[in-house]
């Protein structure tokens, strides 16, 4: 028996949403999250409850985030520009958050000069935490497209982060275990 | 630490709360309310979307300002046809992603200049580019449409609609310009309609008289300022600077607009592969190599520097092409030398033919050349043609200058 709509509403509401708003700033989020829960609930009644329903709804909100690619990639480059986060510009930000971001513009433009289909594919993995799996199934790609993307794009990061990257990880980590 | 990068995105991902209850409320009653009639978007933002539109055609018949007459004829000199037509060259980045030296000096290259050509339709989401480099070698074709993307590897699907259990490929947003030149066409045109763009005085660009508009930024559409200098006979856009702290530049050296011509927006043919694989290697003889590498194979010989051969082996490579292609597999081989000082390791993987299964750039402008060699960093690879032999040197430990490793390359005589 699978689930009903508001029942994955209410588990899927703050992931996707915050995937979207992390990608496109919490404006548009608002507006990819309801259109994405439009269609679904719209295709509720056909859709097969033996399925997996997350990657379901991580393609729906794919294809309408693709629709603002550019808008992405230019809060991303303004954040590599300035250092000034466009996404969190709006949000209640502690400093003690605000002081871990040193290496975040840097990681802004690595995001900004990945391939969009690379970027499709690196984001549902590392922030919508899907598997190689869900998202071929999200993205209707072959898992070894899949795995062939995720593998150029995260060595694309680790070359832009460089040594640099690791050492401002490690303070990071240690920044994390002290609180 | 393999998981550097996805444990700084998930920080990157970490930060944001979530939304308040009342979001979540609207989203949902706007969510289930599709069954009652379909809304495309938010009230609030079709609100915004409204704001935003008339305060455009409030630009767009607002005075000109004193510039009026070089900007009715910067205007005129784009044209007003339905596909915008732009010709502009520019450096590749981003700085330090590829670097050339040459060999066997060791000094570096100056990065190639690379040329771009532009179709760009908005009306009907259509842009196809041809790349080439500066002496006019094309590498490189892509065309986007609202129904797909393809470049010489075929068609890319980036997403998808669902229709029940039936998946799909998407159809897609109208094609957009790459960001430089979009920044470009978009505040161009818009800033001189507007009344935006200020005249900041003249100069010689290119031997060309020009005159310099300076274009502000505009933080709410994350548009950086940029200057731009206009012919002072032709009334073109001649070059472009953006005016921020990561500035491009670029030279136009036409810009026009065309009729509509469907036959320029077909997808180029399938010339590159998709993905390659490599089969398990096989231990072979260092003196087998040159036979499975038509002939010519290079190496550092039993030793070089404190490393030892510890290892030659047969590789199969598999290129795949796009299953739209309907083109066949294809293998080709691969030898690596594996060398080692402790725990130091040093390969030298090399091919007949330019092999992207091997990591190398093939087609464009950091295919691997003569005399010259390719650091791709800093994740200690770089890439050469050495007689003929297309060679890929990696590092996994250590500091071996990968200058001297490939001017050490010697050919390995049967």
């Amino acid at each position: 028996m699978g689930r009903s709509f508001d029942e994955v509403f209410s588990a899927e509401f703050d992931a996707l949403h915050g995937y979207a708003a992390r990608r496109l700033g919490r404006s548009a989020a608002d507006d990819v999250t309801a259109e994405t829960f439009a269609i679904a609930f719209r295709r509720w009644g056909d859709l097969d409850p033996s399925r997996p329903v997350r990657p379901w709804l991580y393609g729906i909100a794919s294809n309408l985030i693709r629709h603002h690619w550019r808008k992405e990639r230019r809060m991303l480059r303004a954040y590599a520009r300035t250092g000034d986060d466009p996404v969190l510009a709006e949000e209640d930000v502690s400093l003690e958050r605000l002081a871990a971001r040193a290496l975040q513009p840097r990681l802004a433009a690595a995001l900004a000069d990945l391939r969009r289909e690379e970027r499709d594919v690196l984001l549902l993995h590392a922030w919508a935490e899907l598997g190689d799996a869900e998202i071929a199934e999200s993205l209707s790609l072959p898992v070894g497209t899949v795995k062939s993307r995720l593998s150029r794009a995260r060595e694309q990061l680790r070359n832009r982060l460089g040594p640099i990257g690791q050492v401002e990880v490690e303070r990071l980590n240690t920044v994390e275990e002290r609180r | 630490m393999s998981t550097d990068d996805l444990h700084t995105l998930r920080e990157f991902r970490a930060e944001l709360p979530p939304p308040d209850e009342e979001t979540r409320r609207r989203i949902y009653e706007h969510a289930t309310r599709e069954a009652r009639g379909r809304r495309r978007r938010l009230p609030a933002v079709g609100l915004a979307a409204a704001a935003a539109a008339a305060t455009v055609a409030v630009l767009l018949v607002s005075p000109w300002g004193g510039n009026t007459g070089l900007v009715q004829r910067a205007l005129a000199a784009v044209g007003s046809g339905e596909v915008l037509h732009v010709v502009f060259t520019e450096q590749p980045g981003p700085p330090g992603w590829y670097g050339a030296v040459s060999l066997p000096s060791g000094k570096p290259l100056p990065d190639p200049i690379l040329r771009r050509e532009v179709w760009y339709d908005q009306s009907r989401g259509l842009e196809k580019s041809v790349f080439s480099l500066g002496n006019g070698n094309g590498f490189g074709e892509s065309i986007e449409t609202p129904q797909a993307d393809y470049n010489s590897a075929g068609r890319i699907t980036n997403a998808v609609t669902v229709d029940g259990n039936k998946v799909t490929p998407s159809v897609g947003p109208s094609a957009s310009l790459e960001p430089a030149l979009a920044d470009f066409v978009d505040e161009y045109q818009s800033a001189l309609a507007s009344g935006q763009a200020t005249r900041t005085g003249t100069g010689q660009v290119d031997g060309h008289d020009v005159t310099w508009l300076h274009i502000a930024a505009d933080p709410a559409h994350y548009d950086p300022a940029m200057d731009v200098a206009i012919d002072s006979s032709t009334y073109a856009p001649v070059q472009v600077r953006t005016d921020d702290a990561d500035p491009v530049q670029f030279d136009v050296s036409e810009i026009d607009t065309q009729a509509y011509d469907p036959s320029l927006f077909t997808p180029p043919p399938v010339t590159s592969p998709v993905s390659a694989s490599t089969g398990a290697p096989t231990p072979i003889d260092a003196t087998q190599a040159p036979g499975l590498l038509d002939g010519k194979a290079v190496w550092l010989g039993q030793s070089w520097n404190g490393y030892e051969l510890v290892g030659v082996a047969q590789e199969q490579v598999t290129d795949s092409y796009s299953p739209d292609s309907g083109k066949q597999p294809v293998q080709s081989v691969a030898v690596v030398f594996t060398y080692a000082d402790g725990s130091d390791m040093l390969e030298i993987a090399e091919t007949a033919q330019c092999e992207f299964g091997l990591g190398l750039s093939c087609g464009g402008p950091y295919q691997p050349q003569d005399g010259v060699l390719f650091l791709h960093q800093p994740d200690s690879s770089s890439t050469t043609l050495d007689d003929g032999v297309y060679v890929a040197i990696r590092q996994n430990g250590g500091d071996a200058d990968p200058v001297a490793v490939a001017n050490a390359l010697q050919s390995i005589t049967r």
